[in-house]
């Protein structure tokens, strides 16, 4: 089997891309969220970076911290996917106002 | 990075009016889409839309909530999405009427969107697409 294939076929590593999409988090955030120890968690990171699904970088303010960031470039596909979304809704939502004001005149 | 669609919208009409325009089937086939909806919890309906490649135009929904004049929620399965949830909420605000739409659950969309670029990354073996078959017609 394949890296990347075994890297989301595990629902805790998918539970983990899903919570760096909100924001960056250190390995020890990540553990905090899911009841795990840091080298359970480390190996998941481990597995998800060799599959180039993540990418980890020095925290800023203390090097000695290494923050997990998803990979861009499937997440635009999501934000894309969704602004076409709501420009859907929010046109049928505006229909939804032309229905009603024709409904109060008849 | 939003994991949801959530807007409100005001309309210049009695809330009963909204009300009665977004429960009922006649209502939404109007200003929605063509669908058999019957605001009952459990109750499974279908929107019917042009199909278009990757979708078959059906959309499969089952009616999650329903608090009369208040509030209505529906499960959204159809092309990409899988187990979304809609949701309108209303409020009266002087003879007027706020509705609190929220299109939320895309958590399946991100997997699908990640399988398909793992594919398209260079992973085109023969064993990797019968694999990942397998994988998904477990889910």
């Amino acid at each position: 089997m394949s890296d990347v294939f075994k890297a989301i076929a595990d629902p805790t590593r998918r539970e983990i891309l899903l919570m760096l999409m909100e924001d960056a988090n250190n390995i020890g955030q990540i553990a905090e969220n899911f009841e795990m120890t840091r080298p359970a968690i480390a190996k998941h990171i481990k597995i998800l970076q060799n599959a180039k699904l993540i990418a980890i970088e020095a925290d800023h303010t203390d090097s000695r911290q290494r923050n997990c960031y998803v990979q861009l470039e499937a997440l635009s596909e999501v934000q894309d996917y969704l602004a076409l979304l709501e420009k859907f809704w929010k046109a049928k939502l505006k229909g939804l106002g032309t229905y009603l004001s024709k409904q109060k005149k008849t | 990075m939003k994991n949801e669609i959530k807007f409100t919208v005001q309309y210049d009409v009695p809330l009963h009016e909204v009300w009665k325009a977004i429960s009922t089937k006649e209502a939404i086939s109007e200003w929605l889409m063509p669908c058999t909806i019957e605001a009952v919890v459990g109750n499974k309906f279908q929107f019917k839309t042009k199909p278009f490649p990757g979708f078959n135009g059906i959309i499969d929904c089952t009616v999650l909530e329903v608090v009369e004049k208040q509030l209505l929620s529906f499960s959204w399965s159809g092309g990409s999405l899988k187990k979304t949830k809609v949701s309108f909420k209303l409020k009266e605000l002087e003879s007027k009427t706020i509705l609190e739409f929220e299109h939320s659950g895309f958590e399946g969309l991100l997997n699908k969107i990640i399988v398909r670029k793992i594919l398209s990354n260079g992973w085109k073996t023969k064993i990797l697409p019968v694999l990942l078959r397998k994988y998904l017609e477990k889910k």
